[in-house]
């Protein structure tokens, strides 16, 4: 049975803009220490240090996840829909 | 190898290239072909003026000496950008509402427009960029003596003697294209297509430029990733003390910077052809800049390892081709990092010289009266002049800086100078954009207190010592008071001269800036500007344009507005606005409106605080209505009052819509009961009239009839017309009563005298075939009621109970009692009873129980549907008891009590 969707598409676009919000952070908190000096010990991964393919993970999530989220972001508002902001 | 001969003409190619793309750029921009130049990649590419010669040779040397370190400085941008729906989308509309021409328009329109506030701003940016400008000049000289001239010295990337010729050269060239290209209009937001179309060029080919020499030490000088890795030492990439207080601070200011930086704003805010393109840029730039530092990390640990030692790890980028005898990649790299450079330097000497003007110099020749004041375009002439002079000056205060620093530090240090200046701005900018109570008070104060502690702390030190600090002031504090070291202000001592600035700056911005903006009344101008920022996603542009009322004369204003555009642009303005507003010819009225787009235009040319200046001089009467201010300021007033409308609308109209359905459906019943009850008439009457004429028909035609049967036709036509008699009372008797419109006396009765009557009457008809039980009975009850009625109602549930019972012992048992204030009459038989699927509808009109059906006897199937409404109209009820497994039926009439007593004695 197919499952129907407990959201109407406002407010998924409005979920999305709260994921656009957070992003920054989420990030931020993944570059950040303590969590970062977690990755930096002496271990490699295919020759490469662990801290600098975590690094570059991160990175290139955050990449991925802004452009996933700019698409989402790209459904035109809801007509009347001025406000956007908190 | 290389040699000056070869390179310089190759260098100078390039730039005719460069040139001839602006060039094309412009013209295609002219002839309106737009196209590809305002996409969103162009517009990506265009910001990633972020990196520098600082990112295409210092990100190596900061790799080289603080391993991960470097990748602070784009961490930051990412994270700005990935986050652009918080920050920079709210940037840009507002950029594009306000029409504004860079960050000290910016700040300044913020804060009431405010003119001292926006010549503040400049000069802190053009202080603040300096080292910036000279960190470039001084890459390019260095790069092109290092892959020009043989020597020792060279090969190590460390020049004896830094070469000022070349660098002046080098600055004066930049310098004259940024005139040429980058001073074409006067309309600051006018986008610059050529140099647009120049930098996306170069953020191509540095790009190209790193990834070639990235993969030729990777995979070329090294055997792999893994190869260049291992040859690492470890301390370099497994330390976690780069994880301390310089990390975190280098990513805020990183962050910070690609939004005050005045050429990251210029690109990202002001050149920004459509808000859409940011969607594009929030995931393009982050990845522009992940690819240009991809290889940073090999490339300083490969020139590490090889290079001998004491080789300067920001020419690595170039030193490593060469050392390696790839000279084609090594000119590649050097035409990479010329890119790097001139592309930054001509968007920020644009940004900045278009502030100068604006917001330095055009305020001073206004309050000093510099202008010729009626020759029409002056003005527009004089922005001109100011501006080339400002990119020349700007050109040669890098020049000078890099003269006065040396070759000293590292590439990277500089610029984190330049972006702890501009951090600066960011209290203000960023408070302004959500504070709504952030005035101009607090900004101006934090922000001189901010850059006079940046300047002191760590400008003027890095300048070297006894150039603008002494080296005993540096040392000894100044006076010998050493809480007052410029590296260690009030004792605060070992911590990074960054952080420890950044630390000291910042913190005197912040407090100075929130306190002063609480203790400071804004004031009105500065009310509306801060509503029309804050709220710039709720604030419509009509909401905006009845707060300022002015009058001018249209003559004043035609006057002004040919000083700044040009005769003719004015002209055409002017004509265009007497034409909307309906006028044939001559100038147009000078409304609130036509002056509130003049000012638009005008600060499209001289910013936003001076072109208020000079419309209030031209304005005899200004008032700004503060109750609509008001209006619009108290924002959560007013979308509280919004929300709650909504809401209230919105249930008002579910109520509507539910009451309409009710109706309808109300409607839709009573008119299938009307046609239910039409053919239900129509059957029962035709049945009798069938019989009736069918027999009249037969006495009409037989002549010989007996007249025994012809007795019995007549008697059986009479019988027939009688029921249809009866069933056409009931009918009208049930429809008045429906329609209650049966008014009967109403009177206080004794019910048990209704009920013993009824019960003598059905005696006679129950005979000794049925018997009728009256076993409990009440005494002394009153109600009111109309007896007849109530008679009728007793008659024909016992009649019923009497007719339709198939019981072998038939019986009828009725009692009568008090209960709950009402008087109750049950009447039960032992008959069939009646179905479960029949119980709702037995008090519907020609509804015949079973029983009743299959017995054949002539009911109509109203009588109970006329009880029932009888007993509704005597205020009472008839409903059908529940008797669970019992036999038979059983029914219940109520009738509340009278409280009055008997008045006349029921015969």
């Amino acid at each position: 049975m197919a499952s129907e969707p407990l959201t109407n598409p406002s407010e998924r676009l409005q979920r999305v803009r709260e994921a656009a919000r957070l992003l920054p952070l989420a990030g931020l908190f993944l570059v950040l220490p303590p969590l970062i000096t977690l990755f930096a010990v002496p271990v490699d991964v295919a020759g490469v240090p662990l801290l600098v393919l975590y690094f570059f993970a991160v990175w290139l999530g955050l990449v991925v996840a802004a452009a996933l989220l700019g698409r989402a972001l790209a459904v035109p508002a809801p007509p009347g829909d001025g406000q956007s902001e908190p | 190898m290389l040699s000056a001969e070869l390179v310089l003409p190759i260098a100078l190619a390039y730039v005719a290239l460069l040139f001839a793309v602006a060039f094309a750029g412009d013209r295609r921009a002219r002839a309106g072909r737009l196209g590809w130049l305002r996409s969103p990649l162009v517009y990506t590419l265009s910001i990633s003026i972020y990196c520098t010669s600082w990112t295409f040779y210092g990100a190596v040397g900061s790799a080289a000496r603080g391993g991960l370190e470097f990748a602070t400085i784009y961490i930051g941008p990412t994270l700005v950008f990935a986050g652009w729906w918080v920050l920079l989308r709210k940037l840009v509309r507002i950029g594009h509402a306000q029409g504004i021409t860079s960050i000290a328009d910016m700040i300044s329109s913020r804060y009431g427009k405010s003119v001292p506030l926006a010549a503040l701003v400049t000069v802190i940016a053009v202080i603040g960029v300096t080292p910036y400008v000279a960190l470039q000049l001084r890459a390019v000289t260095t790069s092109f003596q290092v892959i020009s001239t043989a020597g020792p010295e060279n090969a190590l990337g460390l020049p004896a003697s830094a070469d000022f010729h070349t660098a002046f050269w080098i600055a004066a060239g930049m310098a004259i294209f940024t005139i040429i290209f980058g001073t074409r209009n006067v309309d600051a937001k006018e986008r610059h297509h050529g140099v647009v179309a120049a930098i996306a060029v170069e953020a191509v080919v540095k790009l190209v430029a790193l990834l070639a020499v990235g993969v030729l030490v990777v995979f070329g000088i090294c055997d792999g990733v893994a190869d260049s890795f291992s040859r690492g030492a470890p301390a370099l990439l497994h330390s976690p003390d780069v994880f301390g207080a310089r990390w975190v601070a280098l990513i805020f200011l990183s962050g910070v910077a690609v939004l005050c930086l005045p050429r990251q704003f210029q690109v990202t805010v002001v050149e920004n052809a459509d808000e859409r393109h940011l969607r594009t840029a929030s995931w393009l730039f982050p990845l522009y800049l992940l690819l240009i530092t991809l290889f940073v990390l090999p490339i300083a640990i490969t020139g590490l390892s090889f290079l001998p030692r004491g080789s300067n790890p920001d020419m690595f980028v170039l030193t490593l081709p060469m050392w390696a005898g790839q000279d084609a990649v090594a000119l590649l790299a050097f035409l990479g990092g010329f890119s790097s450079a001139t592309s930054m330097v001509i968007v920020a000497c644009i940004a900045l010289s278009t502030m100068v003007s604006n917001h330095l110099v055009v305020p001073l020749a206004l309050r000093f009266n510099w202008l010729p004041l009626d020759a029409a375009g002056e003005m527009r002439r004089f922005l001109l002049v100011t501006r080339r002079v400002s990119i020349a000056v700007l050109l040669l205060l890098g020049f000078l800086y890099y003269r006065l620093s040396g070759p000293g530090d590292a590439l990277a240090a500089i610029g984190l100078i330049s972006f702890a200046g501009v951090a600066q701005f960011v209290p203000s900018l960023v408070g302004g954009l959500f504070w709504r109570n952030a005035n101009a008070g607090g900004a101006i104060a934090g922000l001189a207190a901010g850059a006079a502690l940046w300047a002191y702390t760590l400008f003027l030190p890095s300048l070297g010592p006894d150039v603008a600090l002494s080296a005993s002031v540096l040392h000894e504090g100044p006076l010998g008071l050493a809480f007052l070291r410029p590296h260690a202000l009030f004792g605060l001592a070992g911590l990074d001269p960054l952080v420890h600035s950044l630390f000291w700056s910042l913190s005197a911005n912040c407090l100075l800036f929130a306190g002063i903006s609480l203790l400071r009344e804004p004031r009105p101008i500065e009310r509306l500007q801060s509503a029309l920022f804050v709220d710039v996603f709720r604030t419509p542009d009509e909401a905006s344009a009845g707060l300022i009322r002015r009058r001018a004369s249209p003559e004043h204003l035609f006057a002004l507005a040919q000083r700044v555009l040009g005769a003719d642009a004015a002209r055409a303005l002017f004509e265009r606005a007497a034409h909307e507003q309906g006028l044939e010819h001559g100038p147009p009225i000078a409304d609130d409106a036509f002056i509130t787009q003049l000012e638009r235009r005008l600060a499209g040319s001289v910013g936003a605080a001076t072109a208020r200046t000079m419309i209030s001089e031209a304005v005899t009467v200004e008032t700004i209505s503060l109750d609509e201010l008001r209006r619009i300021a108290d924002d959560t007033l007013r979308m509280r009052e919004h929300s709650r409308q909504l809401e209230e609308k919105s249930s008002e109209l579910e109520a509507a819509a539910r009451q309409l359905r009710d109706a309808n459906e109300r409607l839709r019943r009573l008119d299938q009961e009307k046609d239910d009850f039409l053919s239900q008439v129509s059957h029962e009457v035709r049945t009798p009239m069938t019989s009736i004429r069918s027999f009249s028909q037969i006495l009409m035609e037989t002549r010989d009839l007996d007249p025994r049967t012809a007795q019995r036709y007549v008697r059986i036509i009479h019988d027939e017309s009688v029921r249809l008699t009866r069933l056409l009372d009931s009918t009208l008797d049930l429809s008045l009563l429906e329609r209650g419109e049966a008014p009967w006396p109403r009177e206080t009765i004794d019910p048990e005298a209704a009920l013993d009557a009824s019960l003598r009457l059905c005696r006679g008809f129950a005979g000794t075939r049925v018997a009728l039980l009256s076993t409990e009975r009440a005494s002394g009850v009153t109600v009111a009621a109309n007896e007849d009625r109530l008679c009728q109602v007793f008659i024909n549930l016992i009649s019923n109970a009497v007719k339709y019972n198939t019981s072998p012992a038939p019986a009828v048992t009725i009692a009568s009692a008090v209960r709950e204030g009402r008087y109750e009459v049950t009447i039960a038989d032992n008959g069939p009873g009646i179905p479960a699927e029949e119980r709702e509808r037995i008090f519907s009109k020609f509804v015949r129980g079973r029983a009743q059906a299959k017995s054949g006897s002539g009911g109509a199937g109203l009588g109970l549907a006329i009880s029932w409404q009888i007993m509704r109209g005597l205020g009472g009820s008839l409903e059908l008891v529940e008797r669970g497994a019992a036999p038979g039926a059983c029914f219940r009439v109520a009738l509340p009590l009278s409280a009055a007593p008997l008045l006349a004695n029921p015969s």
